[in-house]
């Protein structure tokens, strides 16, 4: 402090500082108690604000700053091919059980003009090392965020927002089916080294990331957390994950809700099982050659539908609802595919086109990349999606065969209800035995909060629901019902996926397909030689004939006591729907796969199937196509329903719509387009006239089952008398056009101007929220066409996750893909939303070709 | 007329070397270090300090925190543009800010206020304080005589 004796000595000839007695003033205290105070004040308020903790993770300073924070968050600018040589130079000299699979050959990285990988290595261990390294080199933090989501971990990032969450997906038992088919998978030699070299890749990319070698992702970054390792079980998960997201619906125990409300007549009346061959995906039942189920007859515009019915099927900064994450199969989750035989094809070979319908985020699910192994009787150059956090292509093509996928959309998920010895609930009956009832603790950790303990249940047929919170999905499953799922058997459907990414000709599919469990899926393949067939891959359970409803198949919950009252093994494979080969167009939508009752041993609630009948409309329309033009028909926003009711709407708008909108309307025809408000009217309409009709006499929709679109045209067009339309409420007698009257009045009297109509794109705006549901990562699509009913079949918050179309020119196949998302799922890239303006204007990108061995 | 105009320049030439080598600090070192240098400059640029006849290349013309604030931002606009605007596309997503090309000059417009906000009121603070704090010492000093 030499230099302090200075400053005051220096001080005191300043006039401003320096006090005329040792007693000073009090207005001279004042002022510098004031300075004191208010620099105390400002100083800390500037440092806490430095120090101001951003959510959970770094402060504003760390945030921003220039040398440590987000501005030099390097993730674009990276030498993959170097980082990936290092870490295999790694993997070879640690992994000693793997390393009989591995040779000293390096991987080839190259990354093509859309952010697309190829990999080429000699072995099947380096092969999928890379893909691990490389997905979890974009996709990181999804992976892991997708695996704590499956095994109801979520909490112990998120908080306590999310236990309603982790205690559904716990209940669920994901994980410990994914623990038994990781045993079957590791078992097999097939998938072991797959499915091992895929694990060690994803952690030599955490180890990268751990050590500094490689950035962290953002979303790490953002919260504070590290990356966990990655368990080979967790691509068990992944597939577990899908097979429930896909699968996993309560459409039973809602359809109890609504035969409670309307009774077993009203249920036969507007549940019916009868399907006829209007937008079945095959117009036979294959094993028992029936035709069509009789009592059909012609529609207005001709389609053949029965007069019975058809069977239509951070903490705080997370922004997680309780029914987030799709906990409950969304039955609107389908898909579209499509084959034009080779004779009517231009390119002389058959052209395949997929679009797989799910729920928008972003990152997405899949990731395109190309995969060549060069050596070795499985060699094969396969390209497509691969699901993040799974080896393989799920769909796509190699050399030879070409491959599309839809949902089966069937029901594989009953719900049984046991007799308990007594209150306590600890044994119940079966089969003239008392059974213990097998219950764990689980500890559910939770971030900043007190950790949770849940107690599981479970019995020989599946886990028992009890201890409800009544919260997101648990809140519609009934205490005590037991969950019988396929998805719950151990399966290895990466067995499957694999033989199809090596897969020869499309006889290699349903070789394939004997090992694939669940989800359920309409596969369409089609080869280089020109053939094409259709196969339903899945295990569906044998169930007992008796049925609660006669012979309705609806199964509801019923009460079980006998190894005879639930599942007797499994549907032979061989009399899965199935069609080889396929000579004409094809097509499948989620729609019921056959007319007849024998559907119902594998569903009873399909898609209608409005998106099926327009793809066969644009088909049969034209003799020859070729790429482009079925790249255009995905796009397709033409509504089918839409076209049919076009005369309704205006006759039910004139007089109670604004004239121009009722011009509009005339003139509309029948397209979802962003800027039309005659979709927008026509899709208000239909809603109110559903929700008059059926929320009075069974309930709001969500809570109970209401009947299909296809169920509600069947009574539109045809059973206009139909007691169904009359208003118990009211003490008139009304038919539909009092209540299309009705339904057009409370859509338009609000404001009876143009304007008071939005257009589509205001009706439905297209929003892709974030893997995590962090804030600012999500997206909002200016312009999106379509409805969850057209072609392009864009629900706003669902729709085309993954485009493709493939063919195969000379020896050679070509493919176009594009998906709403890009190739990073760092929010830091440029390769985060690459692709997402692309394909809302319905464009498909060339893939860079595969070639052929040799070359 | 000479002389004057040779003192700008060299008062300017402190206030650019004062910026760069704030700005170094900010783009080499975490923010307690940029902060450090910060603050340490502050100090003895007090008015309170004047009396010292410091050399006249600490007298800056202007308030530190409006170089520290450019510099800052100047740093974080440099490893912006190394990482390819990483920085400023996230921001720019957190902030809801649609269009990202335009994002990124209200993204570090608005970095650049909130960081001289912040450096504003820590000099603030900070001159209060020596303010007060060398006022009380030299009480203290004719107390004890």
């Amino acid at each position: 402090m030499r230099g302090c004796a200075a400053v005051c000595s220096n001080a005191l000839k300043q006039p401003m500082n320096r006090p005329e007695s040792p007693s000073m003033s009090n207005s001279e205290r004042l002022e510098w108690l004031k300075s004191l105070v208010l620099g105390g004040i400002a100083t800390s308020i500037a440092l806490l604000a430095f120090q101001f903790p951003v959510g959970p993770g770094p402060s504003v300073g760390q945030l921003l700053s220039p040398a440590k924070g987000l501005w030099s968050h390097e993730v674009d600018r990276q030498n993959h091919s170097a980082q990936l040589q290092a870490a295999l130079l790694r993997f070879h000299a640690s992994s000693a059980r793997l390393a009989a699979a591995s040779s000293e050959e390096s991987v080839r990285l190259s990354i093509d003009d859309n952010l697309v990988a190829t990999l080429v290595a000699s072995n099947e261990a380096d092969l999928y090392f890379a893909q691990g390294y490389w997905v979890a080199t974009h996709r990181l933090w999804q992976m892991e965020f997708l695996s704590r989501v499956a095994s109801g971990r979520i909490a112990e990032v998120v908080g306590a927002r999310a236990l309603p969450i982790d205690r559904f997906m716990r209940k669920l038992e994901l994980k410990r089916a994914a623990v038994r088919s990781h045993e079957l998978i590791s078992q097999d030699p097939e998938t072991r080294v797959a499915l091992e070299a895929f694990a060690s890749g994803v952690n030599a990319r955490v180890e990268d990331v751990e050590s500094g070698r490689a950035p962290m992702p953002t979303e790490y970054f953002l919260l504070g957390l590290r990356p966990e390792r990655w368990e080979s079980v967790n691509s068990a998960l992944m597939q577990k994950f899908m097979s429930w997201y896909l699968s996993g619906r309560l459409d039973d125990l809602r359809f109890m809700q609504s035969l409670q409300r309307l009774g077993p007549t009203g249920v036969m009346d507007l549940f019916p099982l009868e399907v006829t061959e209007a937008g079945t995906i095959l117009k036979r039942d294959p094993r028992t050659q029936v035709a069509q189920a009789s009592g059909a007859r012609e529609m207005k515009q001709g389609y053949q539908i029965s007069t019975s019915g058809f069977l239509a099927g951070s903490p705080s900064q997370f922004e997680i609802e309780a029914d987030d994450f799709s906990l409950e199969a969304d039955p609107a989750s389908g898909s579209n595919n499509w084959v034009v035989p080779s004779g009517k094809s231009q390119t002389s070979s058959p052209i395949l086109s997929n679009d797989l319908h799910l729920n928008y985020t972003i990152p997405a699910l899949w990731i395109p990349m190309r995969l060549h192994l060069t050596n070795g009787p499985n060699a094969h150059r396969v390209f497509g999606a691969a699901l993040v956090g799974a080896p393989g292509i799920i769909v796509g093509h190699n050399e030879d065969l070409a491959w599309a996928v839809t949902n089966g959309t069937d029901d594989v998920l009953d719900f049984y209800r046991l007799r308990f010895r007594d209150e306590k609930r600890t044994e119940y009956i079966f089969d003239d035995e008392w059974r213990p009832l097998i219950s764990r603790e689980e500890k559910i950790l939770v971030r900043g909060g007190e950790p949770e303990v849940l107690i599981l249940r479970e019995t020989h047929l599946g886990p028992l629901w009890m201890d409800n919170h009544r919260e997101g999905p648990s809140a519609e499953i009934p205490e005590g019902v037991v969950m019988k799922w396929v998805g719950h058997e151990a399966s290895n459907e990466l067995k499957a996926f694999l033989r199809l990414n090596r897969g020869q000709s499309v006889l290699a599919c349903p070789d394939a397909f004997e090992h694939y469990v669940s989800p359920a899926q309409n596969f369409i393949c089609a080869d280089r030689a020109g053939r094409v067939g259709y196969w339903k891959a899945g295990l569906f359970p044998k169930r007992p004939p008796e049925r609660p409803l006669g012979d309705h198949p609806i199964r509801g919950v019923h009460e079980v006591s006998t190894s005879a009252e639930t599942w007797q093994g499994w549907i032979d494979r061989r009399d899965n729907p199935s069609l080889y080969p396929v000579l004409d167009y094809f097509s499948t939508a989620n729609q019921s796969p056959f007319p007849g009752l024998r559907v119902t041993d594998f569903g009873w609630s399909y898609a209608a199937p409005f998106r099926n009948l327009r793809i066969q409309e644009l088909l049969r329309g034209q003799n020859r196509w070729n790429v482009d033009e079925i790249i255009q028909m995905q796009a397709d926003d033409r509504h089918w329903l839409a076209n049919r009711h076009k005369d309704l709407l205006v006759k039910f708008a004139r007089g109670v719509c604004s004239s121009d909108l009722v011009n509009e309307v005339e003139s509309w025809d029948g397209r979802y387009r962003q800027d039309s408000r005659a979709a927008s009217l026509h899709d208000l309409w239909w809603s109110e006239l559903q929700k008059s009709l059926w929320t009075n006499r069974i309930g709001a929709k969500g809570t109970v089952l209401w009947p299909s679109a296809w169920r509600m045209l069947q009574l539109v067009e045809t059973e206009t008398e139909s007691p169904w339309w009359d208003d118990p409420n009211s003490s008139e007698v009304e038919d539909f056009e009092t209540r299309a009257q009705q339904a057009m009045r409370s859509v338009c009297n609000p404001s009876k101007s143009y304007s008071g109509i939005p257009v589509w794109n205001e009706r439905r705006p297209t929003r892709f929220q974030h893997v995590s549901r962090l804030p600012g990562f999500g997206l909002r699509v200016a312009s999106v066409p379509g409805a969850e009913d057209t072609v392009f079949s864009n629900r706003g918050d669902h729709g085309p996750s993954w485009k493709m179309v493939v063919t195969f020119v000379g020896a050679q196949p070509k493919a176009w893909f594009n998906y709403p998302g890009g190739v990073s799922g760092d929010p830091a890239s440029r390769a985060y939303d690459q692709y997402v303006s692309n394909w809302a204007e319905g464009n498909l990108i060339p893939a860079k070709e595969v070639g052929r061995h040799g070359e | 007329m000479a002389s004057k105009f040779i003192l700008t320049v060299a008062r300017s030439s402190v206030d650019l070397a004062g910026l760069m080598g704030l700005g170094l600090i900010a783009y080499a070192f975490d923010f307690v270090n940029f902060l450090i240098g910060f603050s340490v400059l502050v100090f003895w640029s007090a008015k309170e300090l004047q009396v010292l006849k410091l050399p006249f290349i600490l007298r800056n013309q202007w308030p530190w925190s409006v170089s520290a604030s450019i510099a800052w931002a100047f740093a974080a606009l440099g490893s912006d543009w190394q990482t390819g605007g990483a920085g400023s596309r996230v921001l720019a997503r957190l902030l809801g800010v649609l269009d990202l090309d335009s994002g990124l000059i209200i993204v570090h417009l608005l970095h650049l206020l909130l960081i001289g906000l912040l450096l504003g009121l820590l000099e603030f603070g900070l001159k209060r304080l020596v303010r007060g704090l060398l006022a009380a010492r030299v009480r203290k000093i004719l107390v004890d005589q």
